[in-house]
């Protein structure tokens, strides 16, 4: 799905990200983790052309991302933060999504419009369709963009802190619900978060970033208090959740 | 979407009302002194105050589009037509042509245009290869630039004025106020060419417009070529905008507000904004055109002047409600 060999980025002459190296498979839910600064979001963005590649290789589906058009890539991979402020009301910004697929002078299709509506079902945006954005919580609006990412219809999303600045109800909301849609649509999802523990609960594996470097990338199974310890350089105590059975980490 | 087709139906309604009023307002038509020879009326009509009417129409459109487009480009709500500095480069145009070369015949007023046209073109390279290449568009960057063109003419302006003479600066300021005058049949062909190619060309980009107003980064990741987007739709808009302003001088204010308006009755999408922002700039320009015909008959205020106070007060009555 995503191979990465070799990849540099440099931003205004600082290295951002050095030489790293990684590999995705279809399906696979992967949680990037790590520092302020570490790089996770340069990573995410390269991937989507948003940021250009200095050096290195970066591959989506077996084809060098160079090699795709804008809309043909987008059609693949897709990049979602949090929204910035605008005018448009909800349905309207999801119907942009569907851009990789419109040709210049064609309208939505009855298609595009379902995968729209379905998209907002998903994410229960529905009963805010109609309102702008800017109206909305910020519980609202990342769900809206969730539901954007939806629709474009990708093979890949990449999230990027897709929980940050929710409180702990809608921060379990969008977890579980990109959980969910990754395992009903089978898409590969890669999330940059700092929310350890559900990183920890959802993910298959975890990438640790440090400075531009790959720390560590191990199954979220084998993640220790040690490594979380070392990236973070505070103390971490790994415990087991009594409810799930799964490990949770807590800051000392 | 039933309410948006109601209500461009009303603008096209009000477009057609105003398209007439602005042909029958002033006091040649209908005067009691006579003139009732249907001839005259006729032609009155059809060779003075169609094209007249037709002119502003198409202006008023290509300001107001542009305008749209352009807040979208820069994500500034009150870029203009003339941010680039299209308006600093036809005057100056229009400055060196008046101060050095004598002509006042009616090939004078096709040179004028053909000099103010060359002008504009000349703002509109000068940004085009400073915001190629690296910079890749980016639009601080190209506000930028077009600020620094605008104040560079400006100042060629001023020194120009300044070593010529008196009458050559009246006739310079009088140009750079703005007016819908009698065109040729030839201009008005030209600018309306211009106007509806611009316009196909303008509503194909519809989807990218409305994703290139949030930001950089949905953009991108909805698969558009921003730098490529951008570049062709600055050459479209900036064609647009030197034609008009070579015939009319530059009409401020219509480019800002008209795509306000526009959006307040019709949203910020893209697909109805173009079309609503059209219309709505049409029916302003032709009703400060009517007004500037009027209301100091027999002399003939210049549109800028209306437009422009009009446009301000009308405005903050909208932005204090």
């Amino acid at each position: 799905m995503i191979k990465v060999t070799g990849l540099n980025i440099s931003l205004g002459g600082l290295e951002i990200i050095k030489g790293i190296t990684f590999n995705i498979v279809k399906g696979e839910y992967l949680s990037l983790i790590g520092p302020n600064g570490a790089g996770k979001s340069t990573i995410l963005k390269s991937l989507c052309k948003i940021v250009p590649v200095t050096s290195g290789s970066a591959q989506i589906l077996g084809r060098e991302i160079s090699g795709y058009t804008g809309k043909e890539l987008a059609s693949k991979i897709t990049y979602t933060s949090q929204l910035p402020s605008n005018e448009f009301t909800v349905k309207e910004l999801i119907m942009f999504s569907r851009y990789p697929y419109l040709s210049a002078f064609s309208s939505l299709t009855e298609e595009d419009r379902n995968k729209v509506e379905e998209s907002m079902k998903i994410t229960f945006t529905s009963e805010f369709a109609e309102r702008k954005l800017n109206e909305l919580s910020s519980g609202e609006r990342q769900r809206v963009a969730v539901a954007s990412a939806l629709a474009q219809e990708t093979d890949i999303i990449l999230f990027d802190e897709p929980a940050t600045h929710l409180d702990p109800y809608y921060d379990s909301q969008i977890s579980e619900l990109i959980y969910n849609v990754k395992k009903s649509r089978n898409i590969t999802v890669v999330n940059a978060t700092h929310n350890l523990n559900n990183a920890l609960k959802y993910s298959d594996r975890i990438m640790a970033l440090k400075n531009g470097r790959i720390v560590f990338t191990k199954n979220a199974n084998e993640v220790t208090s040690e490594d979380m310890g070392s990236l973070f350089g505070v103390g971490f105590v790994s415990m087991e959740n009594p409810v799930d059975k799964k490990r949770v980490m807590i800051k000392l | 979407m039933r309410k948006f087709s109601n209500k461009f139906i009303l603008l096209i309604l009000l477009f057609l009302a105003f398209m007439f009023i602005n042909i029958i307002a002033g006091p040649d038509l209908f005067s009691p002194s006579g003139n009732s020879d249907s001839s005259i009326i006729r032609d009155i009509i059809f060779r003075i105050r169609l094209p007249r009417a037709l002119t502003a129409a198409i202006a008023g459109g290509t300001f107001a589009i542009c305008g749209a487009v352009f807040q979208s480009l820069f994500r500034n709500p009150i870029a203009s037509p003339f941010t680039l500095g299209t308006a600093g480069g036809a005057s100056f145009g229009v400055t060196v042509f008046i101060s050095f070369f004598s002509i006042t015949s009616f090939l004078g007023t096709f040179l004028t245009s053909f000099a103010a046209f060359l002008g504009a073109l000349l703002s509109v390279a000068i940004v085009y290869f400073a915001s190629s290449g690296r910079r890749s568009f980016n639009p601080n960057s190209m506000i930028l630039t077009g600020v620094v063109i605008n104040f560079f003419f400006s100042g060629l302006i001023l020194l120009v004025q300044y070593l010529t003479d008196q009458a050559s600066v009246v006739r310079i300021t009088r140009w750079t106020m703005g007016s819908i005058d009698l065109i040729s049949f030839n201009a008005l062909l030209f600018i309306s060419a211009v106007f509806i190619a611009g316009l196909i060309l303008l509503y194909y980009f519809r989807n990218d417009l409305n994703l290139l107003s949030i930001s950089d980064e949905i953009s991108v990741s909805r698969g558009v070529d921003i730098a490529g987007t951008r570049k062709k739709l600055f050459i479209i808009s900036s064609v647009m905008i030197s034609s008009v302003v070579s015939v009319t001088g530059p009409i401020g204010f219509i480019g800002i507000i008209a795509p306000h308006i526009a959006s307040f009755f019709f949203g910020k999408n893209y697909r109805r904004l173009l079309p609503a922002s059209v219309l709505t700039g049409s029916i302003i320009l032709l009703i400060c055109d009517a007004i500037s015909r009027t209301v100091l008959y027999p002399a003939e205020l210049p549109v800028g002047i209306i437009s422009a106070i009009a446009g301000a007060v009308f405005f903050s009555v909208v932005l204090t409600k």
